[in-house]
This record gives structure tokens, sequence and C-alpha cells, in this order.
């Protein structure tokens, strides 16, 4: 690989390490949730400074041109990120209903105990 | 054995004080609640007004949240038996008794009332009794039993569906769904007929375009349940 290819993915991934970091902080993002990007940017940087690593896998699956390997690694990742956001997604909407109908039924009781209260 | 009628209502300003009235002369017999779906029109404040037995819900969880609400009223309060019934006017409460007696008799846990049983009165629009009759053969092929209207908002619950549905209750396109859910965990359901009319006023919550996309929806939770929970 190219030297200066190297060094513009290496400063990439550190600008996109950076933002991780700079979210975590300002707590923008949960410590939970963060785990699956910063495996992936460690993922990314072992493939920077070894491409011998893509090299092996490239040849292990008989894929001709390594880069190839590099988009299929990125495919599969976003897919797990899209499915583990998909997953973040219906157990907060399944919590939400639940409120919202913890919510109603309250709201329910407070309003016939005004009622009587009146009466 | 006390009974409770409950009434999904979403956008029906124009249906639900007729809806209401038709019960009137059954309330000795069976206790109602109207559950309001987050309404934008003036639903809310027709409740309010009329003096109604509703519970408002703060953000619209859609048909299958709002039954959902009612069933664990229903859990709380100690119903029997849960008939639920549409806000719309398509219902008539002359067949809720004939509804409940199966469940009275300990015959069945889910009773379904079936507009297609003997052909009488509103018979739905073509593309929809087609999209009935796909679903039909979908819940025969996954559950072995032949469920003529699957679709229908008319049904009646013992306490013990009413337990299970207000644990999990299916949250889009809940009948053929929960039906398909009671079967495979081992309730029993029956149809019986009964005569709907066609809704007196404002429009239903699913458009015949919509009809296509809601079978396929429904076939795939439908044959999804199967696989999951076996």
């Amino acid at each position: 690989m190219e030297f200066s290819v190297k060094l513009s993915l290496l400063i990439g991934v550190l600008f996109y390490a950076f933002l991780v970091f700079t979210f975590l902080k300002k707590e923008k993002l949960d410590l939970k949730y963060s785990l699956l990007w910063i495996f992936f940017i460690a993922v990314m940087l072992i493939m920077i400074i070894f491409p011998q690593v893509v090299y092996f896998i490239s040849s292990l699956f008989g894929i001709k041109t390594p880069v190839n390997t590099v988009f299929i690694l990125v495919i599969l990742f976003m897919l797990i990120i899209l499915l583990s956001l998909t997953s973040i997604t219906s157990i907060q909407a399944r919590n939400l209903k639940s409120m919202a109908q913890d919510l109603a039924l309250l709201e329910y009781r407070v309003r016939l105990m005004e009622k009587e209260s009146e009466d | 054995m006390q009974t409770l009628v409950i009434i999904p209502a979403f956008n029906e300003e124009e249906n639900i004080t007729e809806t209401v009235s038709s019960l009137i002369p059954y309330l000795g017999k069976y206790h109602y609640l109207i559950l309001n779906d987050c309404s934008n029109d003036n639903t809310k404040e027709i409740l309010q007004e009329g003096n109604y037995n509703f519970i408002d819900l703060p953000i619209n969880l859609g048909i299958g949240g709002a039954i959902q609400t009612g069933y664990r009223y229903a859990e709380t309060h100690g119903y029997e038996i849960v008939v639920q019934f549409d806000g719309d006017g398509q219902h008539d409460p002359l067949f809720i008794d004939s509804l409940i007696e199966p469940i009275l008799n300990g015959e069945a846990d889910l009773v379904i009332g079936s507009r297609f049983l003997t052909g009488e009165g509103f018979q739905s629009t073509g593309i929809r009794r087609f999209g009935i009759q796909i679903l039909q053969s979908v819940i025969k092929i996954c559950t072995n039993q032949v469920v003529t209207d699957s679709t229908s908002g008319f049904r009646a619950i013992n306490n013990q569906l009413v337990t299970f549905f207000a644990k999990n209750y299916a949250q889009d396109y809940p009948e053929p769904e929960s039906i398909t859910a009671a079967i495979v965990n081992g309730y029993r359901i029956i149809e019986i007929p009964v005569v709907m009319k066609e809704r007196r006023k404002g429009k239903s919550s699913i458009t015949n375009l919509k009809s296509i996309y809601y079978m396929i929806k429904v076939s795939l939770a439908i044959m999804l349940y199967k696989v999951i929970k076996k």
C-alpha cells in the first residue's frame, strides 16, 4: 500500500475516533452503544497499519482485489450496527408504549378521584 | 360474571356519540370503556362533555396499544369477560350476548364475530374480502384452524386471555396476529355469525391501497409468530 494512501486513511480513522470520543465526553453517546464503534475503529486501525491482514483474508476467501475485502467488512459491520439500532428502537418503543399506558390508566384514576372529591 | 365492553376510538367525533347511545340499553348488563387513542379531532371534547367513561392516551399508540390498555384496565378491575367493540358504528350491540355465550359456557377463550358465516349485512369491499381470504389460508396453514373473519374487531375474550393479552399484544394490525398468538398458545377459538353495518361516517383506518401492504405484513407476522413461538 502506498504511504500516502496509508496516511490519509489513518488521518480519516483518527478523526473518526476523535468524533466518537467527543460524543462520549459530551454524553451524547452511551458507553454501552459506543463499544461497537470503538471495536470497529480498532479493526480499521489494524487493517491500515498491517495491510497484510487484509491480503491474508482476501486470499483466504479468493477475493482478487483486497479493497473489496475492506468494503465487505465495512458493509457487514454497518449491517450489525443497523440491526442493533433497530433493536434499540424496538425496546424503546415497547417501553414508551408501556409508559403511555401507565400514564393513561393513572390519569383515569386521578380524574375519578377529583370528580369524587368535587361531589 | 362482569363484562367490560372496550371501544377503541381514533378520530371518531362523528360516530362515538351514536356508538355509546346504541350501548345504553345494555349498560345494566355490561360496563363500557372508551379508549381515546390521542385523537386529533374533537373526540376528547365530546367524551368530556358527554361525561363518558374513557381513558385518554397521551400519545397515539395505534389500535393494538389502545386495546391493550383496555385489557390492562380489565385485568386490574377483575373483569371476567372483555368485548371489543368498534367506535365507528359498524357493530350492533344486539350480538354481544351471543358473542359472550360460548365463554360463559366454557366452550371458548376467544369468540370472534364473523360477518362471513351467514353472509348477511355489509360484506366489506372486494379487495378486502380477497385479502381476508388469503389471511384465512395463512392462518389455516399455520394453526390448522379456519377463521373466516380474522380482521373482525368485534370479539370477546375471557379473563385468562385478558391476562395474556395485557402482557403481550400485537401493535400495528393486531386482530389476525392476536388470533394466531391465542391459538399457538393453546387457547380455544370459535366464530359466531354477526351482521355488520357499513361504518357511518369518517374513513376506515385501512385504505384500499394500504390493504395490500397490510396483507403482506400481517401474513408475514403470522408466519413469523408461528416459527418463533413454537
